[in-house]
């Protein structure tokens, strides 16, 4: 059975959704437990092939149908992917746990169904993470695509504007990804990765300028995807209006899968030389990255909504992401990579937190955060965890991505980024401080006084400890305990699973 | 004047896939009715459809399913038959456009029913309120 | 240089003129009902393209889905939104002429990039040289399959296409979450659908006689999709269109008399359970995920005829999908969602 791993951890998850759609009379309970009991299956295999890789030193190869690659399709975890699939899996069976009350709140109908494209989507992004064909990707790409739209539309209120536009620029970025593969199959006639790495390496490719189209459409259709600056208008919008277990699935992981494919298509199926010497574009997307965190986190700041200001520093992190993996040395790229199994965390946290508090409060602004201390103890410990993460304060994760960031930057002297991170991390210090100073301080009659709102009113009335439901809490600690381990274990993380996907070159 | 014929007769599909794909860019980006971007985005993905189409074609070959001589065995000379791998990413990436296209008129729907209207700019109004 | 004029390229550029043309009224007429209509014109014209560029699998998937399905769905459609478009705003007009022109650059400089691509229908070129011959040659001898995108298409590349038909199924499931909501209140409802009652004899009497070839040429492209051109997804398409047909001549009523929703849901969910069924059956047979050599021994014959039998499974799991899923999209959009009177 462990030889399947690979497969099985993206079709349990396809099985458990034709289940669940058909699941209704058998009630919320009994989609709830499948939904959990599909994805920890998908995780422990995903755990299982990490285990295996790690062992062996090499990646996986599963050969579809028994058809050798590049005639058949093949899946290929390596160092890489392993540790993604593992972080995607985690989330997704903590987001599916925690989603006990919130789901239920945000979706008073057809229950099943929305936990059916939950696990579309898991299906999704995993598949997208273990492939290596590039065609299959756009499939999977899909797939995730259309199961959020989904998800994004049972959303609050006016959600399907927004849902509209994600729709919009998610068939603009997949169509440019997909002409992408277009020009690079008419130019080599493959599409597996593998077999692309090879073909592309010859000479003839190097000065090619229909390759050279077809890399810049696949990842401008990418960037689009992940919400690069300035690509990211259509986020904060999808994001902020979704409901909380929305928003704590997709939020973390589909601009970091996005992120991961752009790492994948730059050091897989083109190569370092290629990237850096022949296309050298790198000085302009560090200043796009650059732009990106110092412009994400000062948006960030002057928000009152708090998922929206979560959503903004997301835009940041993704400054920091792609920033890391253009600087085109070893520290940059540890970062970058490290960066998305930190941020996908620290994200994750954060938004369940900020989700516990609305769920508790009913209050969406930064008002919900006025002493919140008392209420929710241990929420708001968490929430400090991950805010001290996002600003970088050791012994957290986000630290030691960012110091490896930082080092990169220094190595290839990128001033411009550099001075970006250390912006965007002070101003992160100060949006946190100014949140964590109300949630330890704040009056509770000031907030009363100053909004008059209903919502505040009531929630000043009940200043009891008031901390959310076990399902919601047993996540949170969970992953803020995560934020600090994955901040422990660096050493071995950088030594047995980065190191290793260093691409050649580099 | 002959290497000019060979070129464009060589290269028209490609541009009229390049040309549509930008056309729908233009409905899905710059039109203001909702409707229009959807019109649009129909356009600019079956112009990639049409530009990984035109790659399958083989001069003097016919459709790829085998042809059998008299004593039943198949004719297996690639150069007679198109090339099938961009058939079948197309079939699939039809099914896609479909699948995109059912969601894009479904929220579309919805948006008519919430905001009473489908122009962009009546809608940012309506979401100012 | 030569040129085989075997290839008609007068008709191609006619064809495609007419497409862009198609497209840029599709895009200018003020009425939506008129430019769904021309979208309709343009992916008939896309059909004929493709006949003529020998992809008679793609040609008749887009003729099904993009002519017959898409306008039809966006007909429904128009029946819940204001017909007419209102005049473009000079509001924004400043980035969206930005717009115009980096988009006119880009273009072209696409364009003129094409002196780089390899010749079109050059049988020399890498796309058709490095993997294709290799389907070609060896595709009958490994699958017992003569259509070749079929064997590619349900064997080689079969995890894709049972993506695929996941993804139709998340569509349809996509849009009964989106449209059947209940909870929400609906301020500003458009109903501009006609009463119908569905008396006319003509239409009737046309339906009557159409449908049950309709959905005999269906099955008949399904099963032979191993020998002519089609499939799942074309016979899938087909067989749902004929319950859209007898809604449009009826009502819709009287369709889901016959399909009734509950089984619709439970078709769409089937086909990719039975085809994802198949992939799993033959990991427990020991070969890996979609491998029909393993239901060999299983069914008595050897591994190539095995993999010809397990293409035609799939196939038939891929139709009921399909042909669930038209239905089902057919039945919530054209009634905005609560199934009580479509088009």
């Amino acid at each position: 059975m462990i030889d399947h791993a690979p497969v099985l951890m993206i079709v349990l998850p396809v099985f458990a959704s034709l289940v669940l759609t058909l699941a209704g009379p058998l009630g919320h309970r009994a989609a709830y437990g499948l939904l959990i009991l599909s994805i920890a299956g998908s995780l422990a295999a995903a755990l299982a092939t990490l285990v295996q890789v790690v062992e062996a030193g090499r990646p996986v190869h599963y050969h579809m149908g028994d058809w050798m690659p590049p005639m058949g399709i093949e899946l290929v975890i390596d160092h890489l992917s392993a540790g993604i699939l593992v972080m995607i899996s985690g989330c997704a069976l903590l987001t599916a746990i925690y989603s006990m009350h919130t789901a239920r709140q945000d979706n008073p109908d057809r229950l099943h169904h929305y936990y059916a494209l939950f696990a579309l989507l898991v299906a999704g992004l995993m598949g997208m993470t273990a492939t290596g064909d590039v065609f299959n990707l756009y499939v999977l790409l899909e797939i995730s695509a259309i199961s959020s739209y989904g998800l994004l539309a049972r959303g609050r209120g006016k959600a399907y504007y927004a849902t509209f536009r994600y729709l919009m620029m998610g068939t603009i970025g997949a169509s440019f990804y997909l002409l992408g593969v277009g020009y690079i199959y008419i130019m080599t006639g493959s599409l597996n990765m593998a077999d692309l790495s090879d073909i592309l390496s010859r000479p003839e490719f190097k000065d090619s300028v229909s390759v050279r189209i077809g890399f810049t459409l696949i990842i401008l259709g990418i960037w689009t995807k992940m919400a690069l600056f300035p690509m990211h208008a259509w986020m904060p919008n999808a994001y902020s209006r979704a409901g909380t277990t929305t928003a704590c699935l997709i939020a973390p992981l589909m601009t970091k899968v996005s992120v991961y494919v752009m790492l994948r298509i730059m050091f897989t199926v083109f190569s370092v030389d290629y990237i850096f010497q022949q296309i050298a574009w790198s000085r302009l997307v560090i200043y796009l990255a650059s732009a990106a965190a110092v412009l994400g986190m000062i948006t960030a700041l002057s928000q009152r909504d708090l998922r929206k200001m979560l959503t903004y520093i997301i835009v940041a992190e993704i400054g920091y992401l792609t920033g890391g993996a253009w600087l085109a040395n070893t520290a940059g790229y540890t970062g970058a990579v490290y960066h998305i199994l930190a941020d996908g965390l620290m994200t994750l946290c954060l938004f369940m937190a900020v989700g516990a508090i609305i769920y508790r409060t009913g209050v969406s602004t930064s008002v919900a955060m006025e002493g919140i201390f008392q209420r929710m103890p241990v929420t708001a410990g968490v929430f400090l965890i991950a805010a001290a993460s996002v600003v970088g304060i050791p012994p957290f994760c986000g630290f030691f991505s960012k110091w490896y960031l930082l080092q990169g930057g220094v190595e290839a002297g990128e001033w411009v980024f550099v001075a970006a991170l250390i912006i965007a991390g002070l101003v992160a210090a100060v949006m946190f401080f100014r949140l964590l100073e109300m949630a330890f301080f704040g009056r509770l009659d000031d907030a009363v006084m100053e909004n008059g709102s209903q919502n505040a009113h009531a929630a000043a009335l009940n200043i009891r400890m008031d901390e959310a439901p076990l399902t919601m809490l047993l996540p949170l600690v969970i992953t803020g305990a995560a934020l600090f381990g994955l901040g422990i274990y660096t050493n071995e993380v950088v030594q047995y699973l980065i190191r290793w996907s260093l691409p050649a070159g580099m | 004047m002959d290497d000019l014929f060979y070129f464009i007769i060589s290269k028209y599909n490609y541009w009229a896939a390049i040309v549509l794909f930008f056309i729908g860019l233009y409905g899905m980006i710059v039109r203001n009715n909702l409707m229009k971007k959807i019109i649009g985005m129909v356009i600019f993905q079956t112009a990639i459809l049409l530009f990984f189409v035109s790659i399958g074609v083989k001069r003097g070959a016919t459709v790829p399913i085998l042809k059998f001589s008299p004593d039943k065995q198949p004719l297996l000379d690639a150069t007679a038959y198109a090339n099938p791998l961009p058939h079948v990413l197309i079939l699939t990436a039809i099914v896609v456009g479909v699948a995109v296209l059912g969601v894009a008129l479904a929220l579309l729907q919805k948006i008519q029913r919430v905001h009473g209207t489908i122009e962009e700019d009546e809608i940012l109004e309506d979401m100012r309120k | 240089m030569t040129w085989d004029t075997s290839l008609l390229w007068q008709f191609d550029i006619l064809i495609l003129l007419m497409m862009v043309i198609c497209a840029v009224t599709a895009l200018a007429l003020e009425g939506l009902l008129s430019s769904a209509i021309v979208t309709g014109v343009y992916s008939f014209l896309i059909c004929l393209m493709w006949t003529h560029m020998m992809a008679v699998d793609v040609a008749f998937t887009e003729a099904a889905v993009g002519a017959a399905i898409s306008t039809v769905i966006f007909l429904g459609t128009a029946q819940y939104i204001n017909r007419w478009i209102k005049k473009d705003r000079p509001r924004e007009q400043g980035i969206k002429q930005l717009t115009i022109v980096i988009g006119v650059i880009c273009a072209v400089m696409m364009l003129t990039a094409t002196r780089d691509l390899p010749d079109w229908a050059d049988p020399a070129s890498p796309a058709s040289t490095h993997l294709s011959p290799g389907y070609i040659a060896q595709g009958y001898h490994e699958t017992a399959t003569p259509n070749v995108v079929t064997s590619v298409l349900a064997d080689y590349r079969g995890y894709d296409t049972m993506f695929e038909a996941v993804v139709v199924f998340a569509a349809a499931l996509v849009v009964m979450v989106v449209l059947r909501r209940t909870s929400h209140k609906h301020r500003k409802v458009l109903h501009l659908r006609p009463k119908r009652e569905g008396r006319d004899t003509v239409l009737r009497g046309a339906a009557q006689s159409i449908i049950p070839v309709m959905q005999i040429f269906a099955l008949y492209v399904l099963c032979h999709g191993h020998y002519s051109p089609g499939g799942g997804f074309q016979g899938g398409v087909i067989f749902g269109a004929s319950f859209i047909l007898l809604a449009l001549c009826y009502n819709l009523k009287f369709s889901m008399n016959r399909f009734r929703e509950h089984l619709v849901l439970w078709c769409c969910a089937g086909g990719v359970l039975l085809y994802a069924g198949i992939g799993a059956a033959c990991l427990g047979l020991g070969k890996n995920f979609l491998g029909y050599a393993a239901l060999a021994d299983l069914l008595g014959v050897t591994g190539k005829m095995a993999r010809s039998h397990g293409i035609l499974a799939v196939e038939v799991g891929v139709g009921i999908t399909v042909m669930a899923v038209m239905v089902s999209l057919y039945y919530d959009l054209a009634s905005g969602g609560d199934l009580e009177d479509g088009l």
